[in-house]
């Protein structure tokens, strides 16, 4: 056997012992359980009872996702009144409850001159735009004239 | 006090002191209801250090710092029986976001509401009722961010790169209050079917019609109609002068006139080009005519029939620019582009100033019309007249002397309509942008929210006329409203009490102009209202009173003193006379003119 042929071989075991390796993390127990095993440790420190045992292979149904800060903004903008009921009270006074609408929202956008200034928006497509083009991580100064 | 030679008549044109109208006022008290968990907004407890007056020692008790600050600069101005009551909540919104509000439930038809059958936010509602219309809900909702880019300073030295907390609140607690139109931007829809108080008072100067009295259609594309667009109220429009930079010059737009055959004349909104030289300010006129190819796509033919005239263009298949600079080389003074979709607005031109790769440039001025005035101009061609005449206003941001609205034409980032003109001078507060150089006197604000129905007290500015002063203080039944009438039948003409800040309702003679003798020297003492824009006051004199002259500042009397009564809109004026004659009779004369 020469050398290429040696290199060759040692190629295939090195990559059949990693292949092993890969089957043998699908068969055993998923990080979910180590984290678990370390949560049980937190817990026992804390005097509280551990859970000992096997985990069971069951699949986690995904949660359903929770609105964002931002779903509930756009909530908060939004002008739709289809839902909105109007209440008429004894002595003819009518009234509607905005049910947490129409907010007038103040951001940090950027400016026709491409500086960031303080503008309020009474629109959410609007201000998510106006977000887009506002560089978050870089902290501008904000145009104090026009 | 002793006799002194000299009289002081009662002119027929009026002469007494002020009784101040001091009613028993109740400046509003702000409350701010904590919705926030533990540990996050107000409860915040992460350290922070004092800045700028705020002596919060956590972001959370900064955050109540400020609330509670904004609270007082608005509660000094605005009088309510009936607290007012801020729901607040800070929650993660990033950096970027920064605060926002809104009125809790519009009211209309309640006890004392000015005008029937519209809409009015829940705290002017209570403010006008005297009673708490729905209790134990709250009438403003602020949602804050709280990982916003702030400073909690109640100064205004923002450092770059935050935005400040005080002002931002300022802006945004005003909409709650009642700066903000609910008919729908997209559709032009009134409110759940009824206009509420703050759309009653937008005015189209171009249509010459109130929100309230214009179709649904007609609002959307009113709602881009700048400079047109403006604020209709008496107080914010009599306040005006005090506040914005005067530049008698300015022009801020071109009104379009087509004379049509007939003639018919029609008015036309315009959009100028975004490239190429603007109309002249002195205006500009001539006869239009139509280009043969009609969309100016290929070399014009009829070179002869545009030289010196104003070019009519259709849009469509080819730049702007290019069709422009085809007229231009055919010798036209001005183009007239028609839109070509059947819209109520036109758009604004843009160019590359490249035709057929070329660099070319524009050197005449270039504007849009809508297809519909297109089809008008055209069907009456030849023989149209065009006169771009300029808008002038005689304040920076306002339209004939009415504060303008934020109306841009397209996209703009910003909420139209519910903001001041982005072009007013000074910066005002409720503007679009938010600038750090805000006067925390609240500027039109206040006159904004006196249009509206609220009673707003210290106005630290002149801001009514003798017609807005009647709607204040007569009831719709009063009748002896007039200038020269006196409902309360004490002598005192209704002028006259508007003037001196009197009670025309109240039958009092307790402030009399007084006339003082001193040390050998005599003094007349008035009080007179800061309030009044439309009047002012002449001393005239007489030795017979046969006739009287005007009497001579620094010859036949000094302005002793001014001096202001705080709280009390007013002014104590003192005159000293020079150099009396034995007799002297002295006129107090009240005139038709602007403050001095």
């Amino acid at each position: 056997m020469n050398k290429a042929c040696s290199l060759i071989l040692g190629v295939m075991i090195l990559a059949l012992i990693i292949g092993l390796g890969g089957f043998l993390r699908r068969i055993a127990p998923s990080t979910a359980v180590r984290s678990s095993e370390s949560n049980d440790a937190v817990k026992a420190a804390a005097g509280m009872p551990a859970r000992f045992g096997s985990i069971p292979l069951i699949a986690h149904a995904k949660a359903p996702a929770q609105p964002t800060a931002l779903d509930t903004l756009a909530a908060q903008m939004s002008r739709e009144t289809d839902d909105l009921k109007v209440v008429t009270h004894p002595d003819g006074r009518r009234s509607v409850h905005l049910a947490g609408r129409f907010i007038h929202m103040s951001a940090i956008a950027t400016g026709a001159d491409g500086n960031p200034e303080v503008q309020c928006f009474s629109d959410y497509q609007e201000l998510s735009t106006s977000l887009q083009g506002t560089a978050s991580d870089e902290a501008s100064p904000i145009r104090h004239d026009r | 006090m002793k006799p002194h030679p000299f009289a002081m008549i009662v002119n027929i044109n009026r002469l007494l002191i002020a009784a101040l109208l001091m009613a028993d006022l109740c400046a509003a008290e702000f409350i701010f209801i904590n919705n926030d968990g533990p540990g996050e907004g107000l409860n915040d407890t992460t350290p922070a250090a004092p800045v700028g007056g705020n002596l919060g020692t956590t972001l959370g008790a900064q955050r109540l710092a400020i609330l509670n600050y904004v609270g007082e600069i608005w509660g000094s101005f605005l009088v309510s029986d009936v607290p007012i009551v801020v729901n607040v909540g800070f929650d993660a919104l990033g950096s970027n976001v920064l605060a926002g509000a809104a009125a809790v439930s519009e009211q209309a038809d309640f006890p004392n509401a000015p005008e029937s059958n519209t809409w009015y936010p829940i705290a002017l509602a209570n403010a006008l009722a005297g009673v708490d219309l729905e209790p134990g809900v709250g009438d403003i909702n602020i949602t804050a961010s709280s990982n916003g880019a702030f400073y909690y300073g109640l100064d205004s030295a923002s450092p770059g790169g935050m935005a400040n907390f005080v002002d931002v609140l300022l802006h945004e607690v005003g909409h709650g209050l009642g700066f903000a139109s609910f008919i729908n931007g997209q559709t032009g829809n009134l409110f759940i079917g009824k206009v509420d108080i703050f759309s009653t008072f937008i005015l189209d100067r171009q249509y010459e019609s109130s929100w309230a009295n214009l179709t649904s259609a007609e609002r959307v594309a009113s709602a881009l109609n700048d400079p047109y667009l403006v604020w209709d109220g008496a107080f914010t429009t009599a306040g005006l002068p005090q506040v914005l930079t005067a530049q008698p010059s300015s022009v801020i737009g071109f009104q379009l006139t087509a004379t049509l055959s007939g003639p018919v004349t029609q008015f036309m909104p315009i959009a100028e080009a975004a490239f190429g030289p603007s109309i002249p300010n002195s205006g500009l006129t001539g006869e239009l005519a139509i280009t043969s190819p009609a969309a100016a796509c290929a070399a014009i033919t009829n070179s002869a029939d545009l030289a010196g005239k104003i070019a009519f263009i259709r849009r469509g298949d080819c730049n702007f620019d290019d069709k422009v600079y085809r007229a231009q080389l055919a010798g036209a003074t001005a183009v007239v582009i028609a839109n070509n979709v059947d819209t109520n607005v036109v758009i604004i031109a843009g160019g590359d100033s490249n035709v057929d790769e070329i660099p070319v440039t524009i050197s005449i001025p270039t504007v849009m019309v809508s297809e519909e005035d297109g089809d008008l101009l055209l069907a009456a061609s030849p023989g149209v007249q065009l006169s771009f005449a300029p808008i002038v206003s005689e304040y920076i941001g306002a339209y004939a002397n009415q504060l303008r609205l934020y109306a841009p034409f397209g996209f703009e980032s910003g909420s139209s309509v519910s903001h001041w003109t982005t072009d007013a001078s000074p910066n005002l507060l409720m503007e679009p942008i938010i600038n750090p150089s805000l006067d925390r006197q609240l500027d039109m604000t206040l006159t904004q929210m006196k249009d509206i129905g609220w009673t707003v007290i210290d106005i630290p500015y002149p801001h009514l006329t003798y017609e807005s002063w009647q709607s204040l203080v007569f009831e719709p039944t009063d009748t002896l409203i007039g200038p020269d009438n006196d409902l309360d039948f004490d002598g005192v003409s209704n002028l006259e009490e508007y003037f001196f800040g009197n009670n025309p309702k109240l039958s009092d003679a307790v402030n009399l102009p007084v006339f003082q003798f001193t040390s050998g020297q005599g003094d007349l003492v008035f009080t007179r209202s800061k309030l009044t824009t439309d009047l002012s006051y002449v001393m005239d004199k007489s030795t017979t009173l046969d006739s009287f002259e005007p009497a001579v500042e620094g010859v036949d009397y000094q302005i002793l003193s001014t001096v202001d009564l705080s709280g009390e809109d007013a002014e104590k004026i003192t005159l000293r006379l020079l150099t009396p004659p034995p007799t002297l009779f002295l006129r107090l004369r009240i005139t038709a003119s602007p403050i001095g």
